[in-house]
């Protein structure tokens, strides 16, 4: 349009023209400044949940920062490669917002958000400017829990004697009532009982905790990424019921152990398992 | 909420009002009509979401009407179906369902319409359209990137104020960079379509012929002939001379080319350098105060009797300057062809030979002759008036012995003939007489009201300006005051625009470009470097103090006090702890026990005390803030 009024301009002469043309032209120059203003000062971060499985999809958690002082940040796109685009249409100056953003990542092991892309078509939809922010977040996908039969030697208890079974703890049942040693929390004492015999009674309650059991890959059926993901649903299922687990990769042992850190050591041992 | 769609809506009528709004005289009446239907019906289907009018009959449509104008297209008729057809599309646009697409429709339509009406007004309303619709349009394209996103989206109130703001930058910026391009554009000296450009309107008044008794009318309305930049004058010297009339015939007074070999040259007085700028009119004799020496900044021709004709046309708007003398001697140079200057046409009454042949007898220089004249022109008791005027074959007789009323033609014409019949060459004048100053504008106004005609005679050897019309008995009156009055405050101010206008843009060239070439050239190469070396010095250090203070002014915006302070703070401590770096996790509480040092235990006492409890720090905390940062030194 430009062009072409630019064109009429220079054919007729006419300074009335020569300032419409003028005027489009500032326009076009400015548009391409404000829309780099725009991109400016932009700081994006990706949240990966802890528990990510290899082609699950799950829900990451994109981050806009708009350190400008003065603009807002507009119509922005983050471009991640993997995922997909987030989109954000106003964030004011010095704000944040998120966007959830579904995702699936594809193969166990360690992945990296390189290098993520802003974008945006502000202020007018005829350009798209891209800016690259690199990222390098490293985060590991787990291999996807498969249920698997579990033959008897596979997950074998661990060796008895090392930790009873039926060790005393404070939670879980009531297994028996002795008598008061002096050290047992007083809320653990059976005042009616005491009553009754004249002597402090208390309760001894069973540990919570299951018996350990160690997940060995190399007994476990199925090609190598088979055992990984049986590994895995075992490793889950195991520790849904507060079982503590122990892992033997090869040479590797991991100790028997609960807990949601435990888990995720685990999962990420199986995730990285063979790659170096 | 505001919706986008709704604001986009808003945005596409304005745009398309003020697109079409100059040019909406100029359309045919059909399209008068349809238009302000079409707006109505838009808004309608917009509020109710509901379109009779269905893409595919809107196409049609459009079809319809453009070929409708097309065919009347041709080279000498070529705006008009043009700026019909861009009126009917956006008529259609306007009724039909907006998508994005027919948005941007709307907004280059409109922006092609007003770019139209440039071939057919040169207003200098247009600067007005032209600064609302770029505002309007850029605003409107900046939502309509949002409404690409999501053509649903919902704004809340807040965002949709501060998105409005911030698309107010493009437009604010856009018509600063308008006037740089503007000036900067490239200009070709022939334009290959100055055809496209709008005519002149003729506009009457000063006419090259004087015909007293034909009742030409006088231009009773205060049209502007031209604008003339000069320094003051008196009211007495506000004479701009235009043709020189040299040959009667019959009642008629016309313009025959000068004797050959007729010279003149102007000696003494005072010159007086205008610039001038003529409304657009078809002829091209160029007006400048009585008596021209010379014309420049067009090309011209110069008569013997000191008349300028511009070679090319004056229907375009043009400028030229031109020197004037005042008080000096118009002398002829070498013999003047006195039959020429005495020549009267045959049909003049037996009354009026008399009055000549009485003054010839009794005068005996040309001087004397004319103050006879004069003194008989008082005699007659003439009035200067514009209506009941002699309009029989005889003029002249009618209007020096039955009416006794007329305007300068009357006087002019009268006079130059009795002196001529008296033995006095004579010549009229026609020009203006008046203009008033307008201060805000330092240029004369000159109207088409202010016509007039006046006499030249010959005196020894020298062209003498007379002006019988003043010898009218209500000349003070009728002739001399309202040529000073001028225009009344509203329309002066508007004049004042329009002369701008005119000036800054529409006459805005190749010439104007060089001209501004060459002066910023000369100015730069006037510039020196001072020579001594401290004032160079001074200057040197002048500017990187100053840009030193520049980058610390910028820098300090961009973190508050509190930040500043803490910075500095963490800046000291690292070097007084010779730290590599203090990790950004760490608390200041934790540091000071880390590092066992008071002066950070304190500093971090008082510096939590405040900005952990999320308020500013007041003055005497930064106060001691400061103290403990020197402390660290």
């Amino acid at each position: 349009m430009t062009l072409l009024l630019g064109f009429a301009a220079v054919n007729t002469g006419n300074n009335l023209l020569y300032l419409l043309v003028s005027a489009l032209l500032g326009f076009m120059a400015v548009s391409g400044i404000l829309g780099r203003w725009n991109l400016a000062g932009l700081g994006v971060r990706v949240e990966v949940p802890d528990e990510v499985y290899d082609g699950v999809s799950t829900l990451l958690s994109v981050r806009l920062a708009n350190r400008k002082r003065l603009l807002p940040a507009c119509l922005v796109e983050v471009f991640l490669p993997a995922a997909g685009r987030a989109t954000f249409i106003f964030v004011e100056r010095g704000g944040t917002a998120n966007e959830a953003l579904p995702a699936i990542f594809h193969g166990r092991g360690i992945h990296t958000l390189g290098q993520v892309q802003t974008r945006s078509i502000f202020p007018i939809n005829f350009f798209i400017r891209s800016f690259p922010v690199p990222l390098d977040r490293t985060f590991t996908v787990f291999p996807t829990p498969r249920p698997c039969r579990l033959s008897g030697e596979a997950g074998r208890q661990a060796a008895g004697g090392e930790l009873p079974v039926g060790r005393k703890g404070y939670e879980g049942e009531l297994s028996r009532i002795s008598d008061y040693r002096g050290g047992e929390p007083l809320k653990l004492i059976h005042w009616k009982l005491s009553a009754r015999h004249g002597q402090l009674k208390v309760k001894e309650l069973s540990s919570a905790a299951r018996p350990p059991v160690t997940i060995e890959l190399d007994l476990l059926p199925g090609g190598l990424e088979e055992r990984l993901r049986c590994a895995a649903y075992l490793a889950d299922s195991y520790l849904r019921e507060n079982r503590p687990v122990g892992l033997r990769l090869g040479s590797q042992t991991l100790p028997p152990a609960v807990g949601r850190a435990h888990k995720l050591r685990l999962l990420t041992e199986l995730a990285v398992h063979g790659q170096g | 909420m505001v919706r986008v769609s709704s604001l986009l809506n808003l945005l596409s009528y304005a745009a398309a009002a003020l697109g079409v709004a100059p040019l909406f005289l100029y359309l045919d009446l059909p399209v008068q009509f349809a238009l302000p239907f079409a707006f109505a019906a838009g808004v309608f289907c917009d509020r109710r979401r509901r379109y009779p009018l269905s893409g595919g009959i809107a196409t049609l449509l459009s079809i319809v009407c453009f070929f409708l104008y097309a065919v009347q297209i041709s080279r000498d008729h070529l705006i008009e179906p043009v700026v019909n057809i861009l009126a009917l599309l956006l008529a259609v646009r306007l009724a039909t369902e907006k998508s994005a697409r027919n948005y941007l429709q709307v907004f280059v339509l409109a922006v092609f319409a007003l770019a139209s009406s440039s071939l057919l007004t040169l207003s200098a309303a247009f600067f007005l359209y032209l600064v609302l619709l770029v505002t309007g349009v850029t605003v409107g394209l900046v939502l309509l990137s949002f409404h690409a996103v999501d053509p649903q989206l919902v704004l809340s109130r807040r965002q949709t104020g501060r998105i409005l703001s911030v698309s107010l930058i493009l437009p604010a910026i856009s018509l600063v960079l308008m006037l740089a391009f503007f000036i900067i554009l490239p200009r070709t000296q022939h334009p290959l379509w100055n055809f496209l450009n709008p005519a002149a309107t003729a506009t009457a008044g000063f006419s090259e012929e004087v015909r007293p008794g034909s009742f030409a009318g006088i231009a009773a309305a205060k049209e502007v002939a031209l604008r003339v930049e000069s320094e003051r004058l008196p009211p007495d010297e506000r004479y701009w001379r235009g043709i020189v009339l040299n040959t009667p015939a019959g009642s008629t007074w016309v313009r025959k080319a000068p004797p050959s070999g007729e010279m003149a040259r102007i000696r003494g007085g005072r010159a007086i350098l205008q610039t001038i700028y003529p409304e657009p009119k078809p002829g091209n004799y160029l007006f400048a105060l009585d008596v021209p020496r010379g014309v420049e900044g067009l090309s011209s021709s110069q008569a013997g009797d000191f008349i300028f004709r511009a070679r090319g046309s004056l229907a375009r708007r043009v400028k030229y300057t031109a020197v004037s003398v005042v008080g000096g001697d118009f002398e002829a140079i070498g013999p003047v062809d006195r039959d020429f200057y005495l020549a009267v046409p045959p049909q003049l009454s037996e009354r009026v030979r008399q009055v000549a042949v009485g003054i010839a007898a009794r005068g005996a220089s040309a001087s004397d002759r004319i103050a006879l004249l004069e003194a008989f022109f008082a005699n007659q008791q003439l009035d200067y008036a514009t209506t009941d005027l002699p309009a029989s074959d005889d003029p002249v007789d009618e209007f020096l012995f039955e009416k006794k009323r007329g305007y300068c033609e009357f006087f002019a014409s009268s006079f130059a003939l009795l002196l001529r019949l008296s033995g006095v060459p004579s010549r009229l004048v026609g020009g203006y007489y008046g203009g008033e100053y307008n201060e805000m504008g330092g240029y004369y106004l000159v109207t088409e009201d202010t016509a007039h005609v006046w006499v030249e005679a010959l005196v020894d050897g020298r062209w003498v300006r007379l002006d019988p019309s003043r010898l009218a008995r209500n000349a003070e009156a009728s002739l001399l005051a309202p040529r000073v009055r001028g225009l009344n405050a509203g329309r002066r101010l508007l004049d004042t625009v329009d002369y701008y206008w005119n000036r800054a843009v529409v006459a805005y060239d190749l010439a104007r470009q060089l001209q501004l070439l060459q002066q910023t050239n000369r100015q730069l190469r006037q510039f020196r470097v001072p020579f001594d070396l401290p004032t160079a010095g001074g200057y040197l250090l002048a500017g990187i103090v100053g840009t030193i203070a520049l980058i610390a002014l910028v820098r300090r915006g961009r973190y508050s006090r509190e930040e500043r302070i803490l910075r500095l703070f963490l800046r000291r401590v690292r070097k007084k702890h010779h730290l590599e770096a203090i990790p950004a996790a760490t608390g200041l509480q934790e540091l000071a026990k880390q590092l066992d040092d008071p002066v950070c235990r304190e500093f971090a006492e008082i510096f939590g005390g405040g900005v952990y409890r999320d308020r500013k720090l007041t003055k005497e905390e930064l106060k001691k803030l400061r103290v403990l940062v020197r402390k660290l030194r």
